[in-house]
């Protein structure tokens, strides 16, 4: 047999038998592991299982391992990746060159390598380092003004009151830092410019703005490297989708409430 | 979520952060159990009568992702994003080795306690020549399962793509995001694995059961 017969009738084995294993257990399985069958689904595999014990053995490998399945799993995976990694092996020292006389033609190459190695150094030294990932935060801790607290863990404001916020890295950061903070109350969204210090945590002081009206707030701290927090409306986007850790800017949020100013 | 964002999950979850490793694990889990248990019941007659196929698919779930993070995540790190395979389907690729492997290689496996289909599997395949190997069926889906325990999940993608899929050589460029040279190599790689396979099934001598998968890796 040709070897290049052998791999094609493999190719066609393969193939057969996914279309065989699919015919048999069709998406839907798939769907239910992910848990995102409809209830109509859920009732016809149901129903399904009842039918055969090959059905209900399918139904049980299939069924979801659920949430603490997955606690588990992270668990694990994090002792893993916190252990130790085994060092390298030491290297050899190389092995000594024997000297040898250099022809012109060789002297020739060695010079030619030697710039193409220099043009490379000189490229490798303009490029800047890369900038570090940004480490997870904490949310953020609202302190100062008026604020009081109703029995709950909402604190309550009134515009023009003080606001202090302060956000802490869940590690030590190195490296520079940005910040933005909006207001947020369904789509309308207010930008806040408070007093900034950043030195890998984050303190915000100012005033809650007479734009904030009274209601139920969040708000919002995005922490990121210079030049790589993106718009508001990128961030508006990227927070609809659950998104709120990128590579180089995250945000953070706090719940507050504001209330009416009392008259004087 | 986009190749990149995937990309940029899973360096923060190898790098640590807690959060990132949460998501990914519930990104992974429904395609890892059910590509494992596509494999299992694919295969159901390997496994004894009276195992709990439950158990086996979560022990084998959890299994599949220690194998990806183990070695500080070198498995996952192998991942590439533009080869044109998805995390979703390099992690499928991954637990199906791992059942195909955890089938055969003895590791709680059903057939020490079953050594009727050791025996019929095992017997047929090492007093044969590659001719009659090949001749029978079951001996080829045999062949066909150990090249799959045996190949990196890239190379088993290029399998599927030129044997599978029997895409042309530009058409498998196109969708692994590999050169010619490199498409070529692999098309050799392939050959001379299955060939190997073969010669081990028709010899007298058997397959070592756990060497490091590093045939074609």
């Amino acid at each position: 047999m040709s070897e290049d017969r052998l791999l094609r009738d493999l190719g066609h084995l393969a193939n057969e038998e996914n279309k065989a294993v699919h015919s048999r257990l069709d998406e839907r399985w798939d769907r239910m592991a992910a848990g995102t069958l409809t209830a109509e689904e859920e009732a016809e595999l149901r129903a399904l299982a009842e039918t055969s014990p090959e059905a209900r053995e399918a139904h049980e490998a299939f069924r979801p391992l659920g949430p603490d399945f997955q606690a588990r799993i992270i668990d694990t995976i994090a002792a893993e990746l916190t252990q130790p990694q085994a060092k390298p092996e030491p290297q050899q020292p190389p092995p000594r060159i024997l000297p040898f006389r250099l022809t012109t033609v060789q002297i020739t190459r060695w010079l030619t390598a030697a710039a193409a190695a220099a043009a490379v150094l000189f490229l490798l030294l303009r490029i800047p380092a890369s900038m570090p990932i940004l480490t997870a935060y904490n949310p953020p801790e609202l302190s100062g003004g008026e604020k009081k607290f109703r029995g709950e863990e909402v604190p309550v404001y009134r515009p023009g009151s003080s606001l202090t916020v302060k956000v802490r890295p869940q590690k030590a950061v190195s490296g520079p830092l940005d910040v933005r903070a909006y207001f947020a109350r369904g789509n309308e969204w207010v930008s806040w410019e408070p007093k900034k210090e950043v030195d890998g945590s984050v303190r915000l002081e100012g005033e809650l703005s007479r734009a904030i009206h009274p209601g139920d707030w969040r708000l919002w701290i995005v922490v990121g490297r210079p030049g790589k927090i993106p718009h508001m409306t990128e961030i508006q986007e990227r927070l609809r989708e659950g998104q709120r850790k990128k590579k180089y800017w995250q945000a953070v949020s706090a719940d507050l409430r504001v209330e009416e100013q009392v008259p004087p | 979520m986009d190749a990149e964002d995937t990309c940029e999950l899973v360096r923060e979850a190898l790098a640590g952060d807690r959060d990132a490793l949460a998501r990914l694990v519930a990104l992974l889990t429904p395609v890892i159990q059910a590509r494992v248990a596509r494999t299992l019941l694919a295969r159901r007659s390997l496994l004894g009568a009276g195992r709990n196929v439950r158990q086996e698919v979560e022990d084998l779930t959890q299994e599949v992702f220690l194998s990806l993070f183990t070695r500080n995540g070198h498995v996952l790190r192998t991942w590439e994003a533009e080869r044109g395979l998805s995390l979703e389907n390099f992690v499928g690729l991954v637990s199906e080795r791992h059942v195909v492997s955890f089938l055969r290689s003895g590791k709680r496996n059903p057939w020490k306690e079953d050594p009727t289909s050791a025996g019929d599997l095992e017997s047929e395949t090492l007093d044969q020549g590659p001719e009659e190997v090949t001749a029978s069926r079951e001996q080829l889906r045999l062949l066909l399962d150990r090249l799959q325990e045996k190949l990196s999940p890239l190379g088993r993608h290029l399998f599927d793509l030129l044997f599978v899929q029997e895409l042309s050589q530009a058409e498998t460029m196109a969708a692994s995001g590999l050169s010619a040279d490199a498409v070529y190599a692999w098309r050799s790689r392939l050959r001379r694995l299955a060939q190997k396979l073969l010669a081990e099934m028709s010899g007298k001598t058997a397959p070592a059961r756990n060497t490091r998968k590093d045939g074609t890796a």
